[in-house]
């Protein structure tokens, strides 16, 4: 059973670009699920999200910085 | 079809020594307690046809994530299991098998398949030979082939989700489900939100930020504008210019005023302003201190002081010498003046001396006659009668009468004496202090006439100009604090005039610091309005969408495995459906169940929802027992076998502890039902159930061959027992 090109045949894109994007993904998540459990998926989005989330508060944070820099 | 023949195995999970186990018949019987090693002999055959497929995480089967393959308890637990399959007379060997080369290491795996022509393909060329003589993967052996007691206990359970779970299991969806579950767990939608409103509440602080710059910059305009400043005044290159003006003018005012010019020169840069602004005043402040006219003004304030000065301490001696001549004269006119005083005081002494002589003489005599009373009273005198001498009268102890009576008559003159030198002594004493006081006042008017010449002295020097003894020092005073008030008076219109050019320069200098302050504001204002312009927050509104798209393909991956699902599910369904209405109407022989139909649809999250019908559309899970979910379960893995290519070329199907929560009038139909489906394909039972254990015996009308499993040990393995 090929899990990752069966679920692939499903996948929808809203533009060309999400096509490639998608599928990459997909087997990042199919690799890791097959490679131990559907916890090292959860771990692998929860990690990926948690990259965003840090970035996006040191980034905040040296706004803010800036912003009171200035306003001071 | 391939069906098992021959099964050899050792060193597998519960097996330890090798068993050798012969599938003789259509249906094959493995009986005995539980943990007997009956799951293990079923466990060995799938892992023999499927190897690491069957277990872990991928297996999509919960209770394979961290099976053993090796039996834990031999000290050498190397494992192999030798599944002889036939088709006809055609027979395939597989052999896999797992050695344990050193302790922590991963166990190396061998795969071999004996072809019927002799030869034996190994390692990868043995799996793929494999995987194209079964036909058929290893979701669609777990769905078709082999039936796990986990999927039947899972059904039997009231809650949708669950049974929803376990159905997806039974159609092989478990992985799907499993993925689905794990993206949800992320809960990728609540970061997001999180940083979604981490950057608002940033845009809004920044918006909050400019609003109050802006207010800022309303004050600055107004105070600019009251100071006369116009808009063209208001820039780097304006306020520069002007201050250079500002310097200039500094510098000529310091020429003007004779003092040292500015220490800095002129501003040439924007950032030189504001320090420029704070040394210029520093100057103008130098600057006001030196003006010349001040310092005169400075001298004649002093001078002036020093003259008052001394006006008032030669008006108050003055005053002085006014009122100590007055009280001498008061004094002289009281006493008589000093001779006269002299005099009578001399007079007064030599009256005290005479009453003082008096007075002695008095005491004297006093003392004598009562000398003279006291020898007559010792010589006996006493008893005497006789006529007093001095009162006249006849007294009858005439010495006692003498005695009272000069007592009573000497005692009068002492005290008129005492009284008479007293009031003398008293008077000599007043006439002194009162000499003396005329001589103190007499001091006192010499000591003042002295001080007012010193003063007159001061005053002299002070004008630096002798006095002679008729000149009146006030006047002269007077007439110098006048020539020092008008000076003073021109001199203050000359520092005014002065101080008007530092002021105007002031000026200037607030203007200047008021351009400053609006185009710091300004350009603040102006630089949190371009904070969007910034790489950082460009970089931050990159990284919301880069994550609001990496989610939504988190999503679109999410409904593709519930499309997936869903599809496969549908056909999976479609195919048997007939076979799972017929096997479970079979199975139940339910009288209010005239037909079944089980429709698959997707929840909003995109999994699977089963729904199960009767002919007229209603839902029937209210009116189905345990027993009748079991048989549901066992109706659709037997539906799925015999329909569609699920099976490939597996010609039998395995059913691990089938009759759960099968009631005896179940097991009976399931045994019919076997009888049925053993037409088609060979069937191994693994079961605990004596209850049916005793049907399969009797009712199962093909041959049956019944392997009895028991004594079961950690190091043996179990006692296998044909019959």
């Amino acid at each position: 059973m090929d899990l990752r090109a069966e679920i692939e045949a499903h996948l929808s894109a809203d533009s060309p670009d999400d096509l490639p994007r998608r599928r990459e993904l997909l087997r990042e998540i199919v690799e890791a699920f097959e490679q131990g459990d559907e916890t090292r998926v959860t771990t692998l989005l929860t990690q990926r999200a948690a990259t965003f989330e840090r970035e996006c508060a040191t980034l905040i944070k040296a706004l803010q910085r800036y912003l009171q820099g200035e306003t001071r | 079809m391939l069906k098992p023949v021959r099964l050899k195995v050792s060193g597998f999970r519960g097996f330890a020594a090798e068993q050798d186990l012969r599938f003789s018949a259509p249906i094959v019987l493995l009986l005995g307690e539980n943990h007997q090693g009956k799951s293990s002999t079923l466990n060995a055959i799938e892992w023999c046809l499927y190897g690491d497929e069957c277990y872990g995480g991928s297996s999509g089967i919960r209770e394979r994530i961290n099976w053993e393959i090796p039996n834990r308890h031999l000290s050498e637990p190397d494992v192999l299991v030798e599944l002889h399959v036939q088709e006809g007379e055609t027979a395939f060997v597989l052999r896999r098998s797992l050695r344990m080369l050193a302790r922590k290491t991963k166990p190396q795996q061998d795969v071999a398949l004996g072809l019927p022509d002799g030869r034996t393909l190994t390692g990868n060329d043995a799996e793929q030979a494999l995987r194209r003589l079964l036909r058929t993967s290893f979701r669609d052996f777990t769905t078709t082939v082999y039936q796990h007691q986990e999927v039947i206990r899972a059904l039997l359970t009231d809650e949708p989700k669950r049974r929803n779970d376990a159905l997806d299991r039974l159609l092989g969806l478990a992985a799907h489900r499993n993925l689905v579950a794990a993206i949800d767990d992320a809960r990728l939608r609540t970061v997001q939100k999180q940083v979604v409103l981490a950057y608002n509440g940033f845009r809004n602080e920044a918006q909050a930020a400019l609003n109050a710059r802006r207010g800022d910059l309303l004050d600055r305009q107004r105070e600019a504008a009251q100071k006369g400043l116009t808009p063209q005044d208001l820039t780097r290159a304006a306020v520069l210019a002007r201050a250079a003006e500002v310097h200039a003018k500094l510098v000529e005012c310091a020429r003007a005023i004779g003092a040292r010019a500015p220490a800095h020169s002129r501003p040439t840069s924007w950032e030189d302003v504001a320090g420029f602004i704070k040394w210029a005043r520093a100057d103008l402040r130098r600057l006001s201190a030196e003006i010349p006219e001040a310092k005169r003004q400075a001298h004649l304030l002093s001078r002036r002081g020093q003259l008052q000065r001394l006006q008032a301490d030669y008006e108050s001696l003055q005053k002085r010498r006014e009122d100590t001549a007055k009280a001498l004269s008061v004094l002289t006119a009281g006493s008589g003046g000093v001779d006269a005083l002299t005099a009578t005081l001399r007079q007064v002494q030599h009256d005290t001396e005479q009453a003082r002589l008096t007075a002695r003489q008095a005491s004297a005599r006093r003392s004598l006659v009562r000398e003279a009373l006291a020898v007559l009273e010792a010589a006996g005198a006493r008893d005497g009668v006789g006529a007093c001498p001095l009162c006249g009268n006849r007294a009858e102890n005439l010495l006692a009468h003498l005695k009272d009576e000069y007592e009573r008559a000497t005692a009068g003159d002492v005290r008129q004496a005492e009284d008479a030198r007293k009031t003398l002594e008293a008077r000599s004493e007043h006439l002194r202090e009162t000499l003396a006081e005329h001589e103190r006042r007499t001091k006192a008017a010499a000591a003042t006439e002295a001080q007012l010449g010193k003063a007159k002295a001061d005053v002299a020097a002070a004008l630096e100009r002798p006095l002679d003894l008729f000149a009146d020092p006030l006047a002269l005073v007077n007439r110098d604090l006048e020539t020092i008030d008008e000076t003073l008076a021109r001199t203050q219109e000359a520092i005014q005039a002065r101080r008007h050019l530092l002021d105007r320069l002031e000026d200037d200098l607030e203007r200047l610091e008021s351009a400053v302050h609006f185009i710091v504001v300004e350009e603040k204002r102006r630089s949190v309005e371009q904070i969007r312009d910034t790489l950082e927050f460009r970089r931050l509104e990159t990284l919301r969408d880069d994550l609001a798209r990496w989610i939504s393909d988190v999503e679109s991956v999410k409904l593709a495995v519930g499309r997936d699902a869903n599809e496969y599910a549908r056909r999976k369904i479609e195919e048997a459906q007939e076979r799972i209405d017929g096997g479970f109407r079979l199975l139940t022989n339910h009288p209010a169940i005239t037909g079944l139909r089980l429709q698959v649809t997707a929840d909003a999250a995109g999994k699977n929802l089963y729904l199960f019908s009767g002919p007229d559309g209603r839902d029937l899970v209210p009116i189905l027992s345990q027993g009748d979910m079991n048989a549901l379960a066992l109706a659709i893995f037997l539906g799925l076998s015999r329909s569609g290519e699920g099976a490939g070329r597996l010609g039998f199907v395995m059913l691990d502890d089938p009759s759960q929560s099968l009631g005896s009038a179940h097991k009976r139909q399931m045994v019919e039902l076997l009888n049925d489906f053993l037409k088609e394909k060979m069937v191994i039972v693994s079961t605990m159930d004596r209850e049916l254990e005793d049907m399969l015996r009797r009712l199962i009308v093909p041959v049956k061959h019944v392997l009895r499993f028991s004594e079961w040990s950690p190091t043996r393995g179990p006692q296998i027992e044909v019959g």
